[in-house]
C-alpha cells in the first residue's frame, strides 16, 4: 500500500524516537541531530508520495536520515565519523534490532523495564536521558571518574536490552 | 567469553562522548575502529544509540501512570551521593531548534511540523549542501575539502581531487555524467555544472541537461562547455586541448573570449602561437575526392593542397552573390604562421564590409559538408572580433579578437545544407567582417 502525504508523516513521527537514536549514532551532537530531523521531516513531506510501501518506509527514511546527517556534518565542516562501509553495517545492525523490536512495542516494554531498575540507576537514567546531562556533568556532581558513570550507564543499557528482549519474547525476567 | 573491563570501559567513554557530540577527532577515529573490528561492539553501540533515542522520547514525556521519581541516596561507584533532582522537564542546556515553534523537544517539535505541514506550507528551507557527484572509482590520490584531506564519495561543491602518477578517478554527476580523470590530474568540482581543472587529462561523457546549465570543464586558459558528448580535455604547461569524440562541444579562449564549436573526430587548442582553431583529426582528414569547391575572394584561381580554388570571377559565374555594398582589398602582409606561397596569395586578397555584415551566399546540392573559412588580420593589431553564423546558425564569436597583424585561421564548421543554398554570415553591429576565402568539402 502507498503511503500519502498524512500517512508518511504520521509513520515518520511513530518512528521519530528510534530515528532520533540513528541520527544521533551519526552525528552525535544532539542540537545538530534535531536538525538533521527536521531535514528529513521535509523530505519525508516532499517526497512521501514516491514510497512503495510503509514496510520498506523504515529503511528508507534512515537512507534519508543517513544522507542528511552527513550533509549537515560537512556543512559545519565536521569529522565523518564513520565511513560507508560502517555506516552500511550499523545500517543493517539497526534494521536487525528493529525487525526483533519494533519502536512502538520496544517503547512499551522498556517503560516497563524501567520501572524495575534499582532506585540508583534508575536515578542515573533520569540524569542522562531525562535532563540530558552529560556523563561529565554528572560525575563532577558526584565526585566520581566519569568513566564510571559510563560504564555504569552501558550496564544498565545492557540489562535494559535484556529486559526488553524477554519482555517481547514473552518472558519473564528477573529483576534487574 | 567475558570482556576485558579496561576494553569494555574504554569503549564507554568513546561510545557516550560520540554521542553527547563530545568526541575529539582521535576518539572517533578509535571508536570507528573500534566498531568496524568488533561486531559485538557495534551491536553494544546500537542498542546504546536506539536507547538513547527511545529513552529521550520516554523520559521528557512520562506517561500519566508514571510515579514521580524518590529522592533517594544514590549509589555510583561505592561512593554515596546526592544527585540533584531537577523539577523542570526541560532538560540542562537544552535550546529550542525548531524555528518557528515556541518551546521544543523532540515531540514538540515533530506536532508543531505536523501542523504547520498539515495546512498550507509556508517553511523557510535551509540550505545544506547536497552531493553533487558521486566517486565511483579512486585510486593513488586525494580528496581535499576545505584544505583537509577527507576520505568520501560522495562529493559536494567546492571539492579538489588530485591523482597521483598511476592514480585516476573516476565520478558521476547527478544527472549521470561521468567524469575520468587520468594520472597526474588535479581538478576541483566547482559546482555540478563545473569542473576547473588546473592541469592533467579529463575524459567527459555528459548527460543531456537540456536547456539548464551546460556541463563546462574549466582550464586556466580555456573551458568547454558540452553540448551534448563525450570529449578530452587537456591542460598542460599553459594550454589546453579539446578533442571531441561524440557531439558538439563549445571551446572558448579566455584571453580574448573566442569560441569555437568542435564537432565529433575534431579537436582544438588553445596555446601560445597556435592558431585557434578547429583541426581534424588524422583518421577524419578529408580525402582528395570529398573536396567541393574553394573560392579566393577577390583573387584569382589558386591550387592549394592540389586542390584549384575558383577565382572570385568563377565563383561569381557559379552563382556565388556578395552584399552590394561589400569592398575588396589586397596586401602584402606576412601571415603568421608561416605558410606556402599559395596560401599566403590567397590570404592577402579579401572582401569586407566596414561596419556591418558580410553575407556571402553560394548555390550548392543539399548535403552535409564541411565549410573552412581562411581570415587573417590585414589591418592592426586587435582590430577585429567576428561573429560567424553558417546557414542561420551562429557557430563562432570574438574571432580574431586580439589578433596581431598577420595571424591567420582555418576555421571548420560541419554544416547540413537543405536549401539548395551555402549562406555565410560574418560580422554584427559594430563589426569589421571580413573573409580571404573558403572552402567546401564533403562530410
Amino acid at each position: 500500500m502507498t503511503l500519502d502525504h498524512d500517512q508518511a508523516l504520521k509513520a515518520l513521527l511513530a518512528q521519530r524516537a528510534p530515528l532520533a537514536g540513528y541520527i544521533r549514532a551519526i552525528v552525535g551532537d544532539p542540537h545538530l541531530a534535531e536538525d538533521v530531523f527536521q531535514e528529513v521531516a521535509l523530505v519525508v513531506v516532499r517526497k512521501a508520495p514516491a514510497h512503495a510501501d510503509e514496510a520498506r518506509f523504515s529503511a528508507w527514511v534512515r537512507t534519508v536520515a543517513r544522507f542528511e546527517a552527513l550533509a549537515a556534518l560537512r556543512k559545519r565542516h565536521a569529522q565523518v565519523p564513520f565511513d560507508d562501509a560502517l555506516l552500511d553495517a550499523l545500517d543493517a545492525q539497526w534494521a536487525a534490532c528493529e525487525e526483533a523490536e519494533p519502536a512502538r512495542p520496544a517503547i512499551d516494554a522498556l517503560r516497563q523495564c524501567l520501572g524495575r531498575l534499582s532506585p540508583t540507576s534508575r536515578k542515573l537514567v533520569a540524569a542522562k536521558y531525562e535532563q540530558a546531562r552529560t556523563g561529565e556533568d554528572i560525575a563532577a556532581e558526584l565526585g566520581r571518574p566519569v568513566n564510571s558513570v559510563y560504564v555504569a550507564l552501558t550496564r544498565i543499557h545492557k540489562a535494559l536490552a535484556d529486559c526488553v528482549r524477554s519482555r517481547l519474547a514473552g518472558q519473564a525476567a528477573d529483576a534487574v | 567469553m567475558p570482556s576485558d573491563p579496561h576494553d569494555d570501559e574504554r569503549f564507554a567513554l568513546l561510545a557516550f562522548r560520540h554521542l553527547e557530540g563530545h568526541a575529539t577527532a582521535d576518539e572517533l577515529l578509535e571508536l570507528a575502529a573500534t566498531l568496524r573490528a568488533n561486531p559485538a561492539r557495534l551491536a553494544e553501540f546500537t542498542t546504546l544509540a536506539r536507547h538513547q533515542g527511545l529513552l529521550a522520547d520516554l523520559l521528557t514525556v512520562p506517561a500519566a501512570a508514571d510515579p514521580v521519581p524518590t529522592v533517594d541516596e544514590p549509589r555510583i561507584g561505592g561512593a554515596t551521593q546526592t544527585l540533584r533532582r531537577q523539577p523542570s522537564r526541560r532538560p540542562r542546556g537544552w535550546r529550542p531548534r525548531l524555528r518557528r515553534a515556541g518551546s521544543g523537544g523532540w515531540l514538540a517539535a515533530a506536532a508543531t511540523l505536523l501542523v504547520l505541514l498539515g495546512g498550507a506550507l509556508v517553511w523557510t528551507q535551509r540550505a545544506t549542501p547536497s552531493a553533487i557527484a558521486r566517486l565511483e572509482q579512486f585510486t593513488d590520490g586525494r580528496l581535499e575539502r576545505n584544505g583537509r584531506i577527507v576520505s568520501d564519495d560522495v562529493l559536494v561543491a567546492g571539492d579538489r581531487l588530485v591523482t597521483n602518477a598511476g592514480g585516476s578517478a573516476q565520478l558521476r554527476l547527478t544527472d549521470g555524467s561521468r567524469i575520468v580523470l587520468a594520472a597526474d590530474a588535479d581538478a576541483v568540482l566547482a559546482d555540478d555544472a563545473r569542473l576547473q581543472l588546473d592541469h592533467g587529462t579529463v575524459q567527459v561523457s555528459a548527460a543531456p541537461r537540456g536547456a539548464g546549465r551546460p556541463l563546462t570543464i574549466a582550464t586556466p586558459v580555456a573551458e568547454a562547455q558540452v553540448l551534448g558528448t563525450r570529449f578530452t580535455v587537456t591542460a598542460q604547461n599553459g594550454s589546453a586541448r579539446l578533442e571531441v569524440g561524440e557531439g558538439r562541444v563549445r571551446f572558448s579562449r579566455h584571453t580574448d573570449g573566442a569560441t569555437l564549436e568542435v564537432d565529433a573526430g575534431a579537436w582544438a587548442i588553445v596555446a601560445p602561437g597556435t592558431p585557434f582553431a578547429v583541426q581534424r583529426t588524422a583518421t577524419s582528414t578529408p580525402v582528395a575526392d570529398d573536396f567541393v569547391c574553394g573560392v579566393n575572394l577577390n583573387g584569382g584561381a589558386v591550387t592549394i593542397e592540389d586542390h584549384r580554388w575558383w577565382s572570385q570571377a568563377e565563383a561569381v559565374a557559379k552563382g556565388l552573390t556578395l552584399p552590394s555594398q561589400a569592398t575588396t582589398t589586397a596586401t602584402g602582409i606576412a601571415p603568421v604562421p608561416a605558410v606556402e606561397r599559395a596560401v599566403s596569395t590567397m590570404l592577402n586578397t579579401a572582401v569586407y564590409v566596414p561596419g556591418g555584415t558580410l553575407a556571402i551566399a553560394l548555390p550548392l546540392t543539399d548535403g552535409d559538408y564541411l565549410v573552412e573559412l581562411w581570415l587573417m588580420e590585414n589591418h592592426k593589431d586587435g582590430y577585429r572580433s567576428l561573429t560567424i553564423a553558417i546557414e542561420g546558425r551562429t557557430v563562432a564569436t570574438r574571432v580574431q579578437a586580439g589578433d596581431p597583424l598577420g595571424r591567420w585561421h582555418r576555421l571548420a564548421y560541419p554544416v547540413e545544407m537543405r536549401d539548395g543554398r551555402l549562406d555565410l554570415v560574418l560580422g554584427g553591429p559594430g563589426e569589421e567582417p571580413h573573409l580571404m576565402g573558403f572552402t567546401v568539402r564533403r562530410r
